[in-house]
């Protein structure tokens, strides 16, 4: 026979494959919970992350995920850690 | 949508043309194509192989043609046909399939 038959000859676009990306985990919302200067309770979090982004300093305790939380009342101070790092400190008010 | 247009002349077919998409459902789960297809494809071998000498016979990427060449009672026979097997279709998928009736010259 001369002509082979496309049975989908006058269909629309192409059936495209599908693709195996399309998945995503849930945002952990992380980064700062308290902002420089802010009074914090002991026992608060300042800071969610992964990794030491941000190290602990005075008064400032790191948890098993590297959350920062603070040890005593006091306000809260984001400061430099040698040349390229910083930490969080929380000093109890005067 | 699938257009057909049929060329008519005194009352004769003198040629059918058929182009456009389906559109009913993707690539390789449109059912109104898949019908259209068989009944064009099939009429394509079958005038091939029993009118070639009288008909003109294309198909490009979207588009199928036939054209008469030399009429004759048997080739009406094969077109009419053609043609009706087209409105059964059209008569349950009205929104997928088109067919226009079109007084053309020779």
């Amino acid at each position: 026979m001369k002509f082979v038959l496309n049975i989908q000859f006058f269909a629309s676009k192409k059936g495209v494959g599908s693709t195996k990306n399309g998945r995503d985990s849930h945002s952990k919302r992380l980064g700062a919970k308290k902002a420089d200067g802010q009074f914090a309770t002991a026992g608060s979090i300042i800071y969610r992350q992964r990794g030491t982004k941000i190290h602990p300093g005075t008064n400032v305790g790191r948890g098993g995920d590297d959350t920062l939380f603070a040890m005593v009342d006091g306000i809260v101070k984001f400061e430099r850690l040698g040349r390229d790092k910083k930490k969080v400190s929380v000093y109890p008010a005067a | 949508m699938i257009h057909v247009s049929i060329g008519m002349w005194d009352g004769h077919i003198i040629s059918i043309e058929c182009k456009g998409h389906a559109g009913y459902a993707e690539s390789g789960k449109d059912l109104v194509c898949a019908g259209v297809s068989s009944i064009l494809f099939g009429a394509l071998n079958a005038l091939d192989e029993m009118e070639k000498e009288h008909v003109r016979l294309r198909v490009t990427n979207s588009k199928i043609s036939i054209r008469v060449l030399e009429d004759n009672e048997h080739i009406q026979l094969l077109l009419k046909m053609i043609l009706i097997q087209l409105e059964t279709v059209r008569e349950s998928y009205q929104e997928y399939i088109e067919i226009k009736k079109l007084e053309v010259q020779p």
